[in-house]
């Protein structure tokens, strides 16, 4: 261990604790950059020092912040919904659909109604115009694991007459399942529309319902032929979002 | 990893998916241990309710900044309370004053937690541990950390605060760290 390399601990704590300037916190810049992630036991030193400066917020006596704090990190959270990616998703997934509107004879699942090519083809259309429509709100659905691909867009938004539901590679159910929507307010779920199955991966849903008195949007793999009251905890397939 | 650091962890993945209750469960969870620690650091009221507003809702925009393979979400949580805290501090220019009462900060020993507060029975055990961890530190050790840490002064500024050199600061405070290290972190240790 060269003499250089000792003194790296000092200036890792100081940089732990937000307690370096100047030149310090220059060096500890360099060291941050070149040396540590290279290092095992600076990177080491480093985690302990960081996990080290949460745990010692707890010497502080803990207080009780106004009820005014909570009110507002609420009003927050309403007016910046977690997860909402619109950015390359959505637009991939409208290209998605323009690339399908074009394509001659392509058959789509809308929920549960048998459907001609056409209707569905209008459908498409309908909700590509609304993606594109000032003020439609296009959510990106997260799925609840890594290993379940697909996307889910739901749209909707000022102006718009149905909420769209609209999905690509999204994978088969289990066998004997279909594939159920619901919108949650308040950590209550309603069942939306009848389930549905994906055909060929493509989902494409129009929900006559007001978005705006729900604040998620939930998908779930159902039993076929029961009535669900509440969203299945027997796992499979899962999305959801804030709305 | 204990009980509290497993809820915490399923809080955080239901955080993820958007889940308000989840969010409001670790508000419950966290909300006086942090406005405690923002009160401490920033000794004004206004600037402690921004400071833990400010990070909760940090948190709900974008969760995956807890990276669970890299400790405990409490720890990552209150840490970013404490830099939060810290800047804000230093943003409003108020490190002069914040100087001189850290310099005189009373030790934490015996002083009691506020009443009324919802407190969690394994904060409470952690919170024991970090008290007593800090009560075995050296009193010139704790006094630099506590200056540091709670008042958020840097080194250079404990230095000439205490008249001392700052390579003195630097060795006290690495020894502080490492003392706690070896109290607090003795799964880590082997």
């Amino acid at each position: 261990m060269t003499h250089e390399h000792e003194r790296n601990p000092e200036l890792l704590a100081g940089y732990a604790l937000i307690a370096l300037e100047s030149e310090d916190a220059e060096e500890a810049d360099r060291l941050l950059s070149e040396h540590v992630p290279r290092c095992v036991t600076c990177r080491g030193t480093l985690a302990d020092f960081r996990a080290l400066t949460g745990e010692l917020a707890l010497a502080a006596p803990p207080l009780e912040p106004p009820d005014l704090v909570l009110a507002r990190v609420r009003r927050g959270i309403r007016d910046v919904p977690v997860r909402r990616r619109r950015g390359a998703g959505v637009a991939a997934l409208a290209a998605s659909i323009a690339a399908l509107v074009g394509m001659a004879g392509f058959s789509l699942s809308l929920g549960s109604r048998a459907t001609r090519a056409e209707a569905d083809r209008g459908t498409a259309l309908e909700v590509l115009s609304a993606m594109q429509r000032p003020g439609a709100d296009p959510i990106t659905l997260e799925a609840s694991s890594a290993a379940t691909v697909g996307e889910l867009v739901e749209v909707s938004g000022p102006g718009l007459e149905y909420m769209y539901l609209y999905g690509n590679d999204v994978p088969e159910p289990a066998s004997g399942n279909a594939f159920q929507l619901w919108l949650g307010s308040g950590g209550t779920f309603t069942p939306v529309g009848d389930p549905f199955m994906p055909e060929g991966g493509l989902v494409l849903l129009r929900l006559t319902v007001d978005p705006s008195r729900y604040d998620e949007v939930l998908i779930t793999e159902e039993p076929l032929g029961v009535a669900p009251t509440e969203p299945s905890t027997q796992g499979g397939h899962t999305w959801r979002a804030s709305i | 990893m204990d009980d509290g650091d497993r809820l915490d962890l399923e809080l955080h993945r239901r955080v993820s998916w958007g889940d308000r209750g989840a969010f409001e469960e670790l508000f419950r969870r966290y909300a006086s241990a942090a406005y405690g620690l923002a009160r401490r650091v920033t000794a004004q009221e206004t600037l402690a309710q921004e400071v833990v507003q400010d990070a909760f809702l940090a948190l709900w925009r974008a969760p995956e900044a807890y990276d669970p393979s890299r400790g405990s979400f409490r720890s990552f949580f209150l840490s970013l309370v404490h830099h939060r805290a810290v800047d804000t501090v230093r943003r409003e220019d108020r490190l002069r004053k914040r100087t001189e009462r850290a310099s005189n900060l009373e030790p934490f020993v015996g002083e009691d937690v506020a009443e009324g507060v919802v407190r969690d029975a394994d904060l409470d055990v952690r919170r024991k541990e970090v008290v007593e961890a800090l009560q075995t530190l050296p009193p010139e050790q704790r006094q630099v950390l506590e200056m540091a840490y709670f008042g958020g002064s840097t080194q250079a500024r404990i230095a000439e605060e205490l008249g001392i050199p700052i390579g003195t600061v630097k060795t006290r405070t690495l020894a502080a760290m490492r003392k706690l290290r070896r109290a607090l972190m003795r799964e880590d240790e082997e």
